[in-house]
């Protein structure tokens, strides 16, 4: 009994270990965003006294960086309309998709489910070339539409994917019984089916946000003027500069991190069903 | 008539995108990858000229070896934190939900953010350095030749590990209890047990969990571009960096596409493979 007791303090103290690895960017990251400015060429790994100058500096110095005066704020606002705008397009057409899917059956269905896996699968920087010729040819170059409209590529495969795992596991009664009652299809879905798999739609909808909210390859090859940049790029634009204001740049990230951070860990008991997009079953 | 083709009303709009943003451009790279290139306008076709080019300079197959090295190494020690730690969380001790918590932190921070932070942590006269340092140890030139390519493995285990922590602690808890107290009847000990019971059990989970990872880190590009842009010189320049700088860094377009296809059957494979996994384990 002894030695198994030992065995567990040992387990017990490798986790240990992994968390403190998980810990160290993530200490520095706040120590150094929190680190008064003098602070930062000392060689302490404490912080002398603890600010929030950086991001106050970040948001309404307009020097920051010496980024032609745009705040953080708007790559901010930028990173959040795409996500917002993709996600919410991406849940509508998805939804339809997935429920005809999962309910409805005919001929090429699941053809065209193999084809959404597979499209949810395949990694999109084998296509960026033609996809950076597309977003020209239509004119959309150096605009926020456009790297919406290449979040499609990433975020719509995924949600159908999601919502078809999802409205699998809806009775196919539910259905049935809401048609007997005199209603449509489309009637069923709305009425009926859409209420029941409110917490699925929504897991999606976040899985899809924050998908959105951390691709760059698509910023990168879309935009190229600082008011129109999305948080990844306007921390590698921090980055570029001869001087790396480090504490800023800190900041920086851990404004970015922290939305999805939030998310997953309010969600985390949806979130085995979303890695694997529904191929695990519980 | 009508009733068959509903359904397809209902699919057209994601169909229709990824026709439209996946399958047209996949054509139009193959379509790229044959003209212009290294010799003459854009659209001149030239044969398998870019993928020769691409072949006989060497700078393809170094490419294609890093990213190797890079994905193998990366996915086989993901595999091993994340299955151990979750065969540790398995166990019931005080303190369990918050680590596990804690633990799955680095899957929610972005790719690009993880990258940021690793920059001051790897840098000459930063965290990692600044600690060794008191610890007596000279600093390490974290992002020189030398260790680039274990640094961005590092980063990328430090934000991949919790997917494998996570699937594989939900495929431990699918496990019936029930087989582990046969096993217990007929005698079965503690390393038996995992053996013939948990192994076998988690087959399915780590087989999928294991190709989804290979497919997303043989194409990552976020990580290495932010922290080491594929250098210095080219010691993390994998596939993916690669046809970034052939395209946009060169701007020679043509040429970006032919790398793109020349490295698609590399991992065409893993993907067919899986396709038909996933559909096989959801029936």
């Amino acid at each position: 009994m002894r030695a198994k007791r030992w065995q567990r303090i040992a387990l017990f103290l490798i986790l240990l270990v992994l968390a403190l690895i998980v810990a160290l960017p993530l200490y520095w990251a706040v120590t150094i965003a929190l680190r008064p400015g003098a602070d930062m060429f000392t060689r302490n790994i404490a912080p002398s006294s603890l600010t929030f100058q950086n991001f106050y500096d970040l948001i309404f110095d307009r020097d920051w960086a010496g980024f032609q005066g745009v705040s953080f704020g708007v790559p901010l606002k930028n990173s959040l309309l795409v996500a917002v705008s993709a996600t919410g397009f991406s849940i509508i057409v998805s939804t339809f998709a997935g429920y005809a899917l999962a309910m409805f059956s005919f001929r090429g269905r699941e053809l065209v489910s193999s084809y959404i896996l597979l499209a949810y699968i395949f990694p999109p920087f084998i296509i960026v070339v033609s996809l950076f010729r597309f977003i020209n040819l239509v004119g959309l170059k150096d605009s926020l539409l456009g790297v919406a409209l290449l979040h499609l590529v990433i975020v719509v495969p995924y949600c159908s994917w999601m919502l078809r795992g999802y409205f699998l596991s809806i009775p196919k009664s539910l259905e049935e019984s809401a048609m007997i009652d005199g209603c449509t299809r489309m009637g069923a879905l709305l009425r009926v089916i859409l209420p029941v798999s409110a917490p699925g739609v929504a897991s999606a909808a976040i899985f899809s946000f924050t998908l959105s909210w951390q691709e760059m390859l698509f910023s990168l090859i879309t935009l190229e003027s600082h008011d129109k940049f999305t948080l990844p790029i306007a921390l590698l634009a921090m980055v570029m500069g001869d001087l790396v204001q480090w504490g800023k740049l800190m900041a920086g990230a851990l404004i970015s991190i922290a939305p999805p951070a939030i998310l997953y860990l309010a969600l985390q008991r949806w979130i085995v069903g979303g890695l694997t997009a529904g191929s695990v079953k519980r | 008539m009508k009733k068959q083709l509903a359904p397809f009303i209902w699919v057209a709009p994601v169909v229709l995108v990824i026709s439209v943003f996946m399958l047209f451009p996949l054509f139009q790279a193959l379509w790229d990858s044959v003209h212009g290139g290294a010799s003459g306008g854009t659209k001149s076709y030239v044969g398998l000229d870019n993928f020769k080019e691409l072949i006989s300079s060497g700078v393809f197959l170094g490419a294609v070896g890093r990213t190797l090295i890079f994905t193998l190494t990366a996915v086989a020690l993901k595999l091993l934190v994340g299955g151990g730690a979750a065969l540790i969380l398995n166990r019931a001790f005080w303190g369990r939900n918050v680590l596990r918590s804690w633990l799955f932190i680095p899957w929610t921070i972005p790719l690009f953010a993880g990258g940021i932070l690793f920059l001051w942590l790897l840098r000459m006269n930063g965290g990692l350095n600044l600690m060794l340092e008191k610890l007596g140890v000279y600093p390490v030139f974290w992002l020189g030749p030398k260790f680039a390519m274990p640094s961005i493995i590092f980063l990328n285990v430090w934000k991949g590990f919790p997917f494998f922590m996570i699937t594989i602690l939900a495929g431990l808890q699918i496990i019936p209890a029930s087989l582990y107290e046969a096993a217990q009847i007929d005698g079965a000990s503690g390393v038996q047990q995992f053996r013939y019971v948990t192994l076998p059990g988690l087959r399915n989970v780590i087989l999928i969990a294991s190709l989804l990872s290979t497919v997303w880190t043989f194409a990552q590009f976020e990580n290495i571009y932010v922290l080491t842009r594929g250098g210095p010189g080219k010691a993390t320049e994998t596939l993916s960096i690669l046809i970034y700088k052939l395209a946009f860094g060169t701007f020679n377009l043509n040429m970006g596409s032919a790398a793109a296809v020349l490295a698609l059957p590399l991992f065409l494979f893993f993907i067919f493979w899986l396709v038909k996994l996933v559909r096989k384990e959801a029936e």
